[in-house]
């Protein structure tokens, strides 16, 4: 009787061993950045985005039409703001066709077939956000049967969230800057006076919405609501993506390079439609 | 009955995540709260940590792509729930209790292990921030549930 205990709780030690050295191999395996979603997980994937869209879909409609009747309200004063802004907008349009066809004479001149700004736009819609809440993920409505790739720049209008990282035929998951992963070592812009200084964003703070650059060197002069955009250096995002304006600039412990800190110009806390982006390239 | 409770509450779950801040105070997990309330229910332990499987299944298929991660992970949380209501009785203030429990588990759980899988920096003030972020609309949506469930029951008559 006294032997039976005994080999019971070594085999249910054994199982329980077994058991975190399982969970610990799937996570990791299912946690790689490059893994792709195998055929069930795309199926599933598709149908539970489908099921959710129908789910959420009156929910949606109040929302909407809640947001509306809110942006109702000052409609006068909304107005001659934008009526203001209409009046600058036909300048800025031609100037910007001028620009356009300059480009491209150019592109024509260096025998150019893409540059770095190159992109085509898909627009989709956020199903669900961030569920299991330290993944930085959000699920879209589209996926490879529209055009969706991984790696894939993922923009709203105020600017750059994220990349896609799993893709299946009519949904996509969109990993968001706000993960350590995703934010760190990313190429981005500075307008300074006259020109750009370039860095590499290495951290996100979630707290104060706020990315840390680094790697700038220590003589530039940066002032605070600089624009800091991408550089398109890389595989994945193109030039002049959006990511925020600069907040604060201080040196690093030695005294040799700039740390600037960045006000992110997406508020990732809401965020229900989005762009994907394809980069153009040779 | 219990089918139906775990469905609604893996679809609200997705519905609410796009109606509240992605790192605000209301992290939804109605998932593992419609778990917890429906321990009761199962008279034998086999079906219940069936369900918490196939639950935890559908969570990574449909919402974390993290293959069965949280099919095992729903399934470990399944036999402490069982075991936390061997010791708690099944009133108001001890469910609410084991919620709270519930969430601190699966949370340190969770991102333990990611840590350990150094897929996050441990860091102890985002961990107390993403447990406290969890707990006020669970314990309020475990609270309904608690009503719903005993209406229910009264109802049905339905037996422990």
């Amino acid at each position: 009787m006294y032997k039976k205990r005994r080999f019971d709780k070594r085999y249910l030690f054994i199982l329980v061993v077994i058991a975190i050295a399982l969970v610990l191999v799937v996570l990791a395996i299912s946690l790689q950045k490059d893994r792709d979603l195998n055929p069930i997980e795309k199926v599933t994937k598709d149908i539970g985005t489908v099921v959710l869209k129908v789910v959420s879909a009156p929910f949606n409609f109040v929302h909407d039409n809640i947001e509306a009747m809110i942006e109702k309200e000052n409609i006068y004063e909304k107005y001659k703001e934008l009526k203001n802004k209409e009046e600058q907008i036909d300048s800025v349009v031609s100037q910007n066709d001028n620009l356009k066809s300059e480009i491209d004479k150019l592109k024509d001149t260096l025998e150019l077939n893409t540059i770095l700004s190159d992109k085509v736009y898909l627009n989709a819609t956020i199903v669900s956000r961030n569920i299991g809440y330290w993944y930085d993920e959000v699920t879209i409505d589209k996926g490879s049967k529209n055009g969706i790739e991984k790696d894939m720049a993922v923009v709203n209008p105020k600017g750059l969230i994220g990349k896609v990282t799993k893709v299946s035929n009519y949904s996509s998951t969109v990993q968001l800057l706000s993960n350590d992963h995703m934010s760190d070592k990313i190429s981005v812009k500075i307008k300074t006076a006259d020109d750009y200084v370039y860095g590499l964003i290495s951290m996100y703070d979630s707290k104060s919405n706020t990315y840390t650059v680094e790697g700038i060197s220590e003589n530039v002069d940066i002032s605070k609501g600089a624009d800091v955009v991408t550089t398109g250096m890389g595989t994945v995002f193109p030039s002049g993506l959006m990511i925020g304006k600069v907040k604060d600039v201080t040196t690093d412990n030695f005294d040799l390079s700039k740390v600037v800190e960045v006000k992110a110009s997406v508020d990732f806390d809401d965020l229900d439609y989005v762009t994907v982006l394809k980069r153009v390239s040779d | 009955m219990k089918i139906m409770i775990v469905i609604v509450s893996f679809l609200l779950e997705g519905v609410v995540s796009n109606f509240v801040s992605i790192n605000g105070y209301f992290a939804p997990l109605f998932t593992l709260v419609s778990l917890i309330m429906i321990c009761p229910l199962f008279e034998e332990s086999i079906n219940y940590y069936k369900y918490a499987f196939l639950t935890g299944l559908a969570y990574d298929l449909i919402y974390t792509n993290t293959i069965i991660f949280h099919a095992i992970i729903f399934c470990f949380m399944a036999f402490i729930i069982m075991r936390l209501n061997l010791v708690l009785s099944d009133n108001f203030v001890n469910v609410l209790i084991i919620i709270l429990l519930g969430i601190l588990f699966y949370r340190v759980l969770t991102y333990g292990l990611l840590v350990f899988i150094n897929n996050m920096h441990f860091d102890f003030k985002v961990l107390g921030l993403g447990i406290l972020k969890s707990l006020i609309i669970n314990l309020i949506y475990g609270a309904v549930l608690f009503v719903l469930i005993q209406k229910f029951k009264k109802k049905k008559k339905y037996s422990y």
